[in-house]
């Protein structure tokens, strides 16, 4: 008997949901630490049928080692989000229960999504997941960034729904049906491709790229990053993206598989622009968080590389590589979420300067993970992106690898200095103290791993590359 | 048939630009609810009764409702919309260009289902002497459960999403609330003699 | 599609009395425009501000949960035609459904969002 981990993470919700509205006194720290509770134990469901390979609810999502092992990133990176929202000083309008359950719900539809079998599914898991995002940008409702960026967020993703739904009413039209088996077979019984199946894929594409903020859809990202509160674009910028990320691999690797040569060029075209936007686009910016919004959309660009063989390998470094990731921008959105000045929030590149003469380990930590974003070797950034380059040459892909490298100069270039401005500025003394011991603790964890990440590689590539088996299996 | 189908779908296409071209957002809402009948009818025509009924109930009475209560709280200044508009305009009909050529490719080969392919033909149901909501309710809660819950989880979602948006807990009216009335204790009561 | 040839006679009668109407008293009528009968009317005061204030958000909140129960009785109509055929698993996954949007209920209730005070 297997106990589907999404659905007792739903009924963990509606339980936590109809208790909420009694609790009285520190509302969203308890139900803060209850969902912790139940994604911990969700996670527990997850790993225990991690190496199951079922179609479940007639078909409409399958649950395989490839999806269970994103999901359980997933929950990871959200209960860490959820952690660093019960730990830090927030504004006052995000003391409020809602926002873990709304985390939580946007959860439930990012785990849907990433074992979505049929565009239906599909389609209703990622509005769930989006409509979470939407309420979570907006919530802090007193802040007049945090509506606009609430709006421009909607009104993109509500193009990006449309669109997504107008690709695979062509898609349907042409199979008459959604399911990603059905189609698969519809294209291996053809002849040629026709036209109006690659037409419908390219706008589901274009969607995706737009959720998962690909460049040339990337218009959003700085802005909905900059205005949204700091722990939200934390969220925004982890989890979500794994998730896409796991639709995007199973819709292009399973049922579009034999049109690789169609889609193969689009991807490539969105990574090379991602890379380039990503790294021109942040020298200039004087906002941490949108710089991390351009350094999202670099690389996401670099990530995106890994699919354009659709093989295996590809798969296993962008596993890899998403892991290291998250580590990455949990480590930097935590310092940046510390930065206090008079209990709020500021997220101005001047005011780091000089945290190295103030915090010193805190300034180590942070260097590390900044270094480890632009690829210095021997940080888990720069594993990252040699298995992803190490594909992409393997594949004959020359002027890509050129391309990526040299965008991650450019990159490397405005993170060093950031590392510069925090070693040798002269420091700011009117920021208050990072003094939360706990944050200090897990910054340390996650750069730590960055560090060490080189001893143990071969752990993550094997893991990793026993857990991309079942996405092929199908084929 | 076809005629009809012809009529009302050249009223759909007007009314829709309408919405787009109308300078007061109030007769944009107005055309709205228009496009919304004729798609109606268009769906009518096609037998599928319960999508034609669900889109005047939900759309035209609610969903219509809420654009005009929308309209009403943007204040809408008419003059700023208009602005830029020629600056975009080239580039809107370029895509538009692009997207219409697309579509005539598509349209163009001729490559259609033909209904033995599809999983569940409505068609054949409704010939079959059901009628069209009841061949929908006969999988939407069966085969399609999942959807129709995760739909469920949606619409509970909104709620939240509602409350925690538009929904303020300070309450400034000087108003008693019976339940803190009711369980009010007598030592915590002033007395005033 | 018979049973609907009524209402589309109706559509047309009703289009030919309003276009009609509308197209007699513009041709028959008599018009005498002046300053007076052309300016704006409003308790015999000229108007204040415009005509289009803003409402309370609490409107909106409203509205939206009434679009919310509103399409779940919409998916109550289906449920309740195939009632016979759907069998117990058609029953309970209804169920399951209500119950979901009964506890979001009952959480809107306790917040207070039906309240107006």
């Amino acid at each position: 008997m297997i106990i589907i981990p999404e659905i007792f993470l739903s009924i963990g919700f509606l339980l936590i949901l109809f208790i909420t509205p009694f609790i009285k006194i520190n509302a969203h720290v308890k139900v803060g630490y209850f969902t912790l509770l139940i994604i911990f134990l969700t996670q527990f469901f997850v790993l225990k049928d991690i190496f199951l390979f079922e179609e479940i609810f007639n078909g409409f999502f399958v649950i395989d080692s490839f999806g269970s092992f994103l999901k359980s990133i997933i929950l990871i990176s959200a209960g860490l989000v959820i952690y660093f929202y019960l730990i830090i000083k927030n504004e006052k309008s995000l003391l409020r229960p809602e926002f873990s359950l709304v985390i939580l719900i946007s959860i439930i539809g990012m785990m849907l999504m990433v074992s979505a079998n049929n565009l239906l599914s599909l389609f209703l898991s990622m509005e769930l997941q989006s409509l979470a995002l939407y309420i979570l940008v907006s919530f802090s409702r007193e802040d007049i960034n945090s509506s606009e960026a609430g709006v421009k967020y909607f009104v993109i993703g509500s193009l990006s729904t449309c669109i997504f739904l107008f690709g695979s009413s062509l898609i349907y039209g042409l199979v008459g049906s959604t399911d990603f088996s059905n189609i698969s077979q519809f294209m291996s019984d053809q002849y040629s491709i026709p036209i109006m199946l690659i037409v419908g894929l390219i706008f589901i594409l274009v969607s995706l790229s737009l959720k998962i903020s690909a460049a040339p859809f990337h218009m959003w990202t700085p802005d909905v990053y900059q205005g949204a509160p700091t722990i939200v674009t934390t969220f925004l910028s982890t989890a979500p993206k794994v998730a896409v990320f796991a639709v995007l691999i199973r819709l292009l690797v399973f049922p579009f598989g034999e049109i690789i040569v169609d889609w193969g060029k689009i991807v490539i075209i969105l990574s090379i622009s991602s890379m380039i936007i990503g790294s021109l686009g942040a020298l200039k910016q004087t906002d941490l968080k949108r710089l991390m919004a351009y350094s999202t959309i670099n690389h996401i660009g670099f990530i995106m590389m890994g699919l354009v063989p659709g093989s295996e390998d590809g798969i296993t470094a962008i596993s890899i590589y998403l892991i290291f990731y998250l580590t990455m921008n949990l480590g930097a959105f935590l310092v940046i979420l510390n930065m206090q000045r008079d209990q709020i929030n500021v997220t101005s590149i001047k005011d780091l300067s000089g945290l190295y003469k103030n915090e010193p380990i805190l300034a180590a930590c942070f260097a590390v993970i900044l270094f480890s974003m632009a690829g210095i070797p021997p940080l888990a950034g720069f594993i990252g992106k040699l298995l992803i380059l190490n594909i992409v040459i393997d594949n004959n892909l020359f002027f890509l690898a050129i391309i990526a490298v040299l965008t991650s100069v450019i990159a490397a270039f405005y993170y060093i200095r950031l590392v510069k401005s925090i070693f040798f500025d002269p420091p700011v003394h009117d920021l208050d103290n990072f003094s939360n011991s706990q944050s200090k603790f897990l910054l340390s964890i996650l750069s730590l791993f960055n560090l060490t990440v080189i001893l143990y590689p071969q752990f993550f590539l094997n893991l990793c590359a026993s857990i991309t088996l079942s996405l092929f299996a199908l084929k | 048939m076809l005629f009809f189908f012809f009529v009302f779908s050249f009223i759909v296409i007007i009314s829709s630009l309408s919405v787009v071209f109308s300078s007061n957002p109030v007769h944009s809402v107005l055309f709205l609810i228009f496009t919304f009948f004729n798609t109606a009818v268009i769906f009518l025509l096609f037998n599928a009764e319960f999508l034609a009924m669900t889109l005047i109930i939900v759309y035209v009475g609610a969903v219509a409702v809420l654009f005009l209560f929308v309209v009403m709280m943007l204040n809408i200044n008419d003059s700023l919309m208009k602005e830029g508009f020629l600056k975009y305009f080239p580039f809107g009909l370029l895509l538009i260009c692009i997207f219409f050529g697309e579509l005539y490719m598509i349209f163009e080969s001729n490559v259609f289902i033909t209904p033995s392919d599809i999983r569940i033909s409505i068609s054949e149901l409704v010939d079959g002497g059901m009628d069209n909501t009841k061949s929908i309710g006969l999988f939407l809660y069966t085969d399609y459960f999942i959807v129709f819950q995760i739909s469920g989880f949606l619409l509970l979602l909104a709620m939240i999403g509602a409350i925690v948006l538009a929904h303020n807990e300070k309450i400034n009216t000087r108003y008693n609330s019976p339940i803190d009335q009711k369980i009010l204790n007598k030592k915590d009561v002033i007395k005033l003699n | 599609m018979i049973e609907y040839i009524p209402i589309l006679v109706f559509i047309v009668f009703a289009l030919i009395f309003s276009v009609g109407a509308f197209s007699l008293s513009i041709l028959v009528g008599k018009k005498a425009y002046y300053p007076e009968k052309m300016s704006t009317y409003e308790c015999g005061f000229e108007p204040f501000d415009e005509s289009r204030g803003k409402f309370e958000v609490k409107f909106y909140l409203v509205a939206i949960l009434f679009i919310i129960f509103d399409l779940e009785i919409i998916f109550l109509f289906p449920w309740a035609v195939a009632f016979y055929e759907i069998g117990l698993f058609g029953y309970l996954s209804m169920i399951f459904f209500l119950v979901v949007l009964t506890i979001g209920f009952v959480y809107e209730w306790l917040k207070g969002a039906l309240d107006w005070n």
